[in-house]
């Protein structure tokens, strides 16, 4: 099931700023994580990601420099959405339970009762759904462990497929 | 003299006086038990209060450097002092143009255009600067009011309206809106409380963030 690469605008590697809105936020510098809570909307460049909470682990550190102060750079190294998750990007959106970005492998993995994929007409369910934020393809599968049980159910509409890639 | 058939009779008086007798005595005896244990505890506390203060008073003077004193009507008017105090890893230096302590209530201090330097770990200081603050030398907490400019020296820097610092606890907490900056992006809330000892941030009531990428790669 290859998309187009619509869902790659989401990785780290992407230059636009990224604007974060949310009821509460916290800072954890100890345990380098930053915990987003309330209705949490992330936007950068087309893609969006809503979700309850959004949990963001960072490696050096938000408060931290090198001794004269210089901030060390910090890198975001994973992000963990939890409760009903939305991710959209161009004409494709992915909503399910939880989600889990992993920036270095550039892996979104997306899990739920009903992880439901959609691309204009094109309808796919399935329980998880990993997405490359590099090839922007996105594997379903029907359940949780691997591909090989359970149904994906898909839904296509036949004329939107040749227009596609 | 008694005689036998009266016996009971004086004999039941005369016990009656003598439990009278003692009930007075055991009455007397427990308020001078309960003045005992009201007294001395009361007494006690006192002496330590007066120790304490002095304790306070004595550091306090010790780290405080002031220009010409006058007396008025707001209370004793010090021009430019300087305070300091420390505690552990964590010191704090306080300046002001003017400082004016109450007479009513000598351990408060009211101070304008301040300039206050928190060292809250080695190597990592805040500085901030404010139009109006209340510095309570007992409580060590200072609360600043009508504008305040914050920089932190790992490159962040934050505007507040009004912002109560407790010196002791490390905690910086304001419930008015909240703007910090950094040349990674910036962070908009609805309140902010910051508490030293475990490091945590906690902005509320509505939280915009906004983030460079590209200023956070190269090191911003």
């Amino acid at each position: 099931q290859t998309f187009s690469d619509s869902f790659a605008g989401f990785g780290s590697n992407n230059k636009e700023p990224i604007e974060i809105e949310a009821a509460n936020l916290q800072v954890r510098d100890n345990d380098k994580s930053a915990i987003f809570s309330g209705n949490v909307v992330v936007i950068q460049g087309d893609t969006k990601l809503e979700t309850q909470r959004l949990i963001v682990f960072y490696s050096g550190s938000m408060a931290n420099g090198d001794a004269d102060g210089q901030a060390v750079q910090q890198s975001i190294s994973r992000l963990e959405a939890k409760g009903n998750v939305l991710i959209s990007s161009k004409d494709q959106v992915a909503t399910g339970d939880d989600a889990s970005f992993d920036m270095d492998k550039q892996l979104v993995v997306m899990t739920g009762k009903q992880v439901v994929l959609s691309q204009g007409p094109n309808v796919v369910v399935g329980k998880r759904l990993v997405i490359n934020l590099e090839t922007g393809k996105a594997d379903l599968d029907a359940n949780e462990g691997g591909p090989n049980t359970g149904r994906v159910k898909i839904l296509l509409q036949p004329n939107s497929v040749d227009k596609k890639n | 003299m008694t005689t036998m058939e009266n016996m009971p009779k004086e004999f039941a008086s005369e016990a009656q006086t003598r439990l009278e007798k003692a009930r007075k005595s055991a009455r007397r005896h427990s308020l001078l038990v309960r003045l005992l244990r009201y007294a001395l505890p009361a007494g006690g506390t006192l002496i330590a209060l007066a120790v304490v203060g002095m304790v306070i008073f004595q550091n306090v003077l010790s780290g405080l450097s002031i220009g010409d004193i006058s007396l008025t009507t707001e209370g004793l008017v010090m021009s430019n002092p300087h305070l300091s105090g420390n505690d552990g890893d964590r010191s704090y230096n306080v300046q002001a143009d003017r400082a004016i302590q109450r007479i009513t209530n000598p351990q408060v201090i009211d101070l304008e255009k301040i300039v206050a330097e928190i060292t809250v770990a080695p190597g990592e200081t805040v500085s901030i600067i404010s139009q109006n603050g209340t510095f309570d030398t007992e409580m060590e907490t200072l609360e600043l009011s009508n504008g305040i400019q914050l920089t932190y020296s790992k490159g962040y820097s934050a505007e507040f309206e009004y912002l109560d610092i407790d010196m002791k606890t490390g905690t910086i907490q304001t419930n008015d809106t909240v703007d910090v900056m950094s040349d990674g992006g910036y962070i908009d809330a609805g309140s902010m409380e910051f508490d030293q000892k475990n490091n945590v941030l906690n902005f509320r009531r509505g939280v915009k963030m906004k983030l460079l990428p590209w200023a956070l790669e190269n090191g911003q």
